[in-house]
């Protein structure tokens, strides 16, 4: 055992909890919805503003919106799961 | 008289060592938590999508010279070019052994994996396997629960994407000798030479 924690203070810690919510039986963890759909948010306006200029190329009056299913399934089962973003672009 | 059954002590438990972080780069044997690899962006007449794998655990595969020299050409302006640079660093996945010996760790893909029987499991177990690496962690360590490493699923991401994640999605850095071990099993791994049947 080492006599000092491997983690430096300034680093992430993962918290006996969140680990503990990898076996299989884990149930959905509302903390991780909410986490990720914040997250989501500040990605979206990211790339919004990425994407004006490419799509203002195509001519296109753009209006790039947040679809409400833009988090599709957001479960903390220590499985991979899959993320679906989706922007609609109206022509002007 | 009946015969004492003799004892057997449980074998140790050789775990693998883990490292702090030193260094403000991405480094060789790096863990990352909850890490996305953007799978592909599709574009319709209205629509853009992107679509993207959120992978719970992920180690870093590059070498570490590489990376140390790319983490240098970025840092030090004075450079006069950017020959080290990186465009993307190699990973592999680490899957929870628990749900990769029952072939559902990717279920919430949609896809069903191999069983992995009880025979085959102590294989994966004592890396005899070329495909899986088993790691287990001391508990006093870092808790992780045992995982395997997929090299058939390796996958690339951006140096910078990496770098920004360090403060909250860096969870350990397995020791060199283990590190090493790691490498030397994945560019094995990648070498190996496909025959025809016969």
């Amino acid at each position: 055992m080492p006599d000092t924690p491997i983690f430096d203070s300034e680093y992430y810690q993962p918290s006996k909890t969140e680990l503990h919510s990898l076996p299989v039986s884990s149930p959905p963890e509302t903390q991780s919805v909410f986490d990720a759909q914040i997250q989501d948010s500040s990605t979206t306006e990211a790339t919004v503003s990425q994407n004006s200029s490419s799509v203002q190329e195509k001519n296109f009056d753009i209006v790039v919106e947040n679809d409400p299913s833009d988090v599709l399934r957001i479960v903390d089962t220590g499985r991979p799961y899959r993320k679906i973003r989706e922007w609609t672009i109206i022509n002007g | 008289m009946a015969k004492t059954p003799e004892v057997v002590p449980p074998k140790p438990r050789r775990y693998t060592s883990v490292s702090r972080k030193t260094e403000p780069r991405v480094c060789q044997g790096d863990i990352f938590r909850n890490i996305e690899y953007f799978e592909r962006v599709i574009e319709t007449d209205d629509k853009i999508k992107i679509s993207s794998i959120i992978f719970p655990y992920v180690i870093i595969l590059t070498q570490d010279c590489d990376l140390e020299q790319d983490h240098s050409d970025r840092t030090i302006t004075s450079k006069t070019n950017h020959d080290k640079h990186l465009f993307s660093v190699l990973v592999a996945p680490l899957y929870n052994v628990e749900h990769l010996r029952g072939g559902a760790h990717l279920q919430e893909l949609g896809m069903t994996m191999q069983l992995i029987n009880s025979n085959k499991a102590s294989f994966v177990k004592n890396n005899e396997i070329s495909r899986y690496h088993y790691l287990e962690f001391n508990p006093q360590d870092v808790q992780l629960p045992p995982l395997a490493i997929d090299f058939k699923h390796y996958f690339s991401l951006n140096v910078e994407y990496l770098k920004e994640r360090i403060p909250t999605h860096w969870v350990c850095k397995i020791a060199e000798l283990h590190r090493e071990n790691v490498c030397q099993r994945f560019a094995s791994f990648l070498a190996r030479i496909g025959l025809p049947n016969i």
